[in-house]
């Protein structure tokens, strides 16, 4: 299984489950431990998805725009739901999936939920902001901070 | 401005043949929804490689 298949099936499996594959699965897929650790850290390199391995090797934390984890973010729609790193991920989840969801957040300045959705494939407000703190060509310094 | 730049940066992520956008195509979508000022430029000079 090449980088890109991999990929792929990491993505599909996010967007049906809102969970990544575990690494033990994709070491089978990819016929071992050696070339998974190896095969995502390629993938990390090229940005398609972010590991942070500080515990586990190959662990993924991100594939944009969506999260491995919990967050403070969660899209919910009829048949399923995701975590988001962030606000623009929390938008970029149902434009990625194509479905109509709600957004599960609070506003950083006032803690009150952010009552935002996509309904009929449009955005249902455009009140409020998304702030940006890090320049667009510094992102990738650390996207995990971003 | 947030959700078409959205839908348009990020639509095509679960296609079966995606391959990852050029800088030029990134920048030109932020362009495109106005966010032309030096702190949306993707590169460090700001030109469109």
């Amino acid at each position: 299984m090449d980088d890109l298949d991999l990929r792929r099936v990491i993505y599909r499996r996010l967007a049906e489950t809102g969970a990544v594959p575990s690494f033990g699965e994709i070491a089978q897929l990819v016929g071992g431990s050696d070339e998974a650790v190896s095969s995502l850290g390629r993938l990390h390199d090229r940005h398609m998805i972010v590991l942070d391995d500080r515990n586990d090797p190959g662990e993924i934390a991100m594939a944009l725009p969506f999260a491995a984890r919990p967050t403070g973010h969660r899209v919910v729609a009829s048949d399923g739901s995701w975590w988001a790193n962030c606000a623009w991920d929390a938008l970029a989840i149902p434009a990625a999936l194509d479905i109509d969801a709600r957004i599960e957040a609070t506003w950083l300045d006032t803690d009150e939920p952010v009552g935002l959705s996509i309904e009929g494939g449009e955005l249902s407000s455009t009140d409020g902001w998304v702030h940006f703190a890090v320049p667009a060509r510094r992102w990738w310094d650390d996207i995990v901070e971003t | 401005m947030m959700w078409p730049l959205t839908q348009a940066w990020y639509g095509d992520r679960l296609a079966d043949d995606y391959t990852p956008a050029s800088i030029d195509h990134l920048q030109r979508l932020l362009d495109s929804v106005g966010l032309t000022s030096s702190f949306w430029r993707l590169t460090e000079d700001g030109s469109i490689v």
